[in-house]
Formats: structure tokens, sequence, C-alpha cells
């Protein structure tokens, strides 16, 4: 099950990373010296209660927020700001309602190869997420999973070193996350995409992540690594648990 | 649903035709005298005359053509200055707090001052006529442009702009792919409304003296005593800004996906 290659620099590389955010009344503490390596085509799920600071890390590693200490690498190089070598599917429904599913998937990649290669491009993406049938549907006529799946085609297209994911799947049905989750995991099997997944759920951990990064809240902080290399998904669950509830 | 678009077809019309009926039974009975409200078939014989009639073959007779090109150009000319300052303007002021703040209170101020008070200012200023016509216009047309562009712009999901940033979109890009469409259904608005009220400052206008356009006509035929006259005046505006509505909706949706998907 380990993808790990054990050469050359990590994937993706958080090093130190801190950040305090100003409340009334004082300094929040919402990450402290968080630190880890994601390696390549690695999905690892970083869990953790509401208030930990996971969303507020995925939008450091983004380059959406700026950490107040410490920093963030990719294949060595340290990086500022947002870019296209770490892409993200958002939680609520980010996609542009102006578009159709074809031209969201496109909207990123338009101009940066020939028309041609970029036809073909999407129509490749819309078959890998199964969105054929929906190319000409606007975002407002389509099912949120079906949304959720034109947010992964359209970054996914943009060939990203870290595909950064939010809790991408948590507004949906559970039958749908699922089939989302096993999508996801389909996807990796075949392209080995590298995953930074940010979730609450136990479950969705144990069912899809390599390894998982387990958080606690204030200060938000790494509690936990677990490997989930030779255990099944319901000894994951398990440990998971225990982690998270001893204090 | 074929039922639904039945009725929507012919439910504008009914308050119209009953007015219109309203008005031949008005004047039939005598009511009101004919100077007063002259009866509708006379104005429909006026209206022939002034829309087909032979150029000097009677007063009025054949002048709607020039009455409208000279209105037509005076909006098209006031209405685009206040595109082209409303849109920036309210995009920038939308997205950029200082500058929110910076403009706010004078334009909110300026907004409430009603645009016929400008009238006599504009005179002394650029004198009688077109000059006066098109600044009217495109000052009275600037605020509804600006105030909902801005509205839009300040509405635009922040989330939008993280997506395009993490795809690589930059800031100019951002503005005419992200921005732009986002806030189409509020410019959308602006825009009409703006369009709208081209049509009553263009009128105001052209009352202070002008020789031909459509209020220039209405303002003449009063002299003359032509209530006819007054009220084809009234109702060619009326259809001129029903018209224009129109075509501005479907130039929009024609050129901008985002005005044919949202809006």
């Amino acid at each position: 099950m380990s993808r790990l290659n054990g050469t050359g620099p990590a994937a993706l590389s958080v090093r130190g990373v801190c950040k305090t955010f100003l409340e009334k009344g004082g300094e929040l503490d919402v990450l402290s010296d968080v630190s880890f390596d994601i390696e390549k085509g690695e999905l690892v799920c970083v869990l953790g209660p509401s208030g930990c600071g996971k969303s507020t890390l995925l939008k450091i590693v983004a380059g959406l927020e700026s950490p107040d200490r410490g920093d963030v690498s990719v294949d060595g190089r340290i990086v500022s700001g947002p870019g296209r070598d770490r892409c993200v599917v958002f939680q609520e429904d980010a996609l542009f309602p102006w578009l159709t599913v074809a031209e969201n998937v496109a909207f990123g990649a338009k101009g940066r190869m020939a028309k041609s290669e970029l036809r073909s491009e999407v129509k490749r993406h819309l078959e890998m997420t199964g969105l054929s049938r929906f190319a000409d549907y606007l975002p407002r006529e389509i099912s949120g999973g079906m949304k959720q799946r034109v947010a992964l085609a359209r970054v996914l297209i943009l060939k990203p070193k870290v595909l950064l994911m939010d809790e991408p799947f948590g507004a949906l049905d559970a039958q749908t996350r699922e089939a989302m989750q096993e999508l996801l995991l389909s996807l990796i099997e075949d392209h080995s995409y590298t995953v930074m997944f940010i979730t609450h759920d136990v479950g969705e951990a144990a069912a899809i992540a390599d390894r998982v990064i387990v958080m606690d809240r204030s200060p938000g902080r790494i509690k936990a690594f677990l490997s989930t290399d030779g255990l099944d998904p319901t000894e994951v669950r398990s440990e998971l648990r225990s982690i998270m509830k001893d204090r | 649903m074929t039922k639904r678009s039945r009725a929507s077809v012919f439910l504008p019309w009914i308050v119209p035709i009953c007015l219109l009926g309203a008005w031949f039974w008005v004047c039939r009975t005598g009511i009101v005298p004919t100077y007063l409200l002259p009866d509708p078939m006379d104005i429909g014989k006026s209206a022939l005359v002034y829309l087909f009639g032979e150029v000097g073959s009677a007063p009025y007779a054949g002048r709607f053509v020039a009455d409208l090109s000279a209105s037509t150009g005076r909006v098209a000319m006031g209405f685009a200055a206040a595109v082209v300052f409303g849109i920036p303007m309210g995009v920038v002021s939308g997205r950029v707090p200082i500058v929110r703040s910076l403009l706010g209170t004078t334009v909110n101020g300026l907004r409430s001052v009603p645009g016929i008070s400008w009238l006599p200012l504009a005179m002394v200023w650029f004198g009688v006529g077109m000059k006066t016509t098109v600044f009217l216009v495109a000052l009275a047309s600037f605020f509804p442009v600006y105030v909902n562009t801005a509205i839009g712009a300040g509405n635009v999901d922040f989330i939008l702009y993280q997506v395009g940033a993490t795809m690589g979109v930059g800031r100019i890009r951002g503005v005419f792919d992200i921005l732009l469409p986002a806030a189409m259904p509020q410019i959308m608005s602006g825009l009409r409304l703006g369009l709208g009220t081209s049509w009553a400052y263009l009128v105001l206008g052209e009352l202070t003296g002008v020789p031909f356009g459509l209020g220039a006509l209405i303002m003449d035929a009063r002299m003359m005593g032509r209530i006819d006259m007054i009220i084809v005046g009234i109702v060619v505006i009326a259809a001129m800004g029903r018209l224009s509505d129109l075509l501005l909706s479907s130039a929009m949706r024609f050129f901008f996906r985002s005005a044919r998907r949202m809006a």
C-alpha cells in the first residue's frame, strides 16, 4: 500500500509553521509548530476536530494565507503565495456559475496549451471524473456530488504537484461521499496524485488515507501520525478514535 | 408550460387595451373636451402623418426620422459616457475599501440632488442644446450604473478569487474572467436602470430648445397647442425606451455568456 520512494525531497514539506490570529481580548494560537512531509503519490489525511486549525493549515500550504513562522516547500523549493503546483478543491460550491461544466474544467488551463490540446484534455478529464454527459450543463443544473467532480476535474487538468482538498465531500450525503471517495482512490491508482486531504470524519480518513495526521486544538498542533499500512479500515478507525480521545 | 406561455403573451396587453377602451369612451361621450384629451383616432392619424408623412406636406409631417436620430444620438453619447465612467469606478469602489470610503459620501450626496436642479447650471456651462442634453443624460445615468456595479463587484464571493489565485489567474484576467462575469447580474440592472434614466433626462435637456428631438417635439407641440402631438411624442418615447431596453438586454446576452446565463 505504501507508495513511498524515499529518494529526493518530499513532494510537500511543511516546516515549523506557526500562525496566530488576533482576536478581541488577545491572541489565538491557531497553529503551533506544525511540521510534516508528504511523499510523492501519497494520500495524507489531516484529521481533527473543528477549530484545530486544519483549514488554516491548508490555506497556508495553498499560499492563500502566510504563516507567522515556518515555511512550506514543494519538491524542495520554498513557495510563497498561491500557485498552480498546489491546487485546491474547496468544501463549498466554488464553481463559476456562468460557465458550463466543460468551461469550468477548461478555465485554469485556458491559454496555457493549444486549443486542440485543451479540447482533448478537457474531454479526457470529463471522462475520468464521469462527467462526459454533463459537459454542457451549468453548475446550478447539477447535483452537489457532480459539482465536486467538476471542482476536482478543473484542478487535475492543471497537473498540480500536490492536490489540496479541504473537506471536499463534507457537504455530500453518505452514499455520494462514498462514491466520491472511490473515484478519488481510483484516480490516484491510475495517476498517482499526491494529496493532502482535510477532514473531520474518522471514517473518511480510515477509508482513503495512506497516512493520517491527527491534530489537536488550542493550540492547533499535530498530536500523532498514523500509517495505515497493513491495517484494515476498522483497525484504523479504532486506532484513530483512541488517539483522538486521549488528551 | 404551453398554457403558461400563451397566457404570458396575452397578459401584458390586457391593461393597455382596457385603458385605450376607456379613453375612447371618455372622448366619445364628451365628458372631457377634445382640446384637453383628443380622440385616440385623431392621435393615430397625427402619428401616421408624423411617422410617414412627406416632409413639409403638413406641420410635423415626417419629422420622426430627424427627431429620433437626434435624440438617439444624444442618449447614446450620454449613456456611453456614463458606462465608461460608471463601470470602472463602480468596480474599483466595490473592491477597494479605501476608494469606497473616498467616493461614497460624495457620490451619494450628489446622487440625492434631483437631476433637474442641474439644468440651470448646465445651461450656463454648455449653453442651450446638444451639450447640455448629453451632460444631463450622462450625469443622471452615471449613478445607477456606478452604484449597481459597485454593489455587484463588492458582493462577489471571495472564494472565487481564491479559486482563481490557486489556478494561477493574474490580476487582469481575474477582473475580466472572474469579477465582471460574477457581478454581471447587478451590472445588467445598473445598465438597464441607467438607460431608462437616460430617456427621462433626454427629454429634460431637449425641452430647453433644440430644433430636433423627441423632447423638442413635445415642447414645440405644447406652444402650438397640438395636444395630439404631445401624446404622440409621449408614446414614441415610451416605445423607444422599451425598445432600447430590449436591445440592450439582447446585446448583452449576445456578447456575454455571463449575461446570457445569469442575468
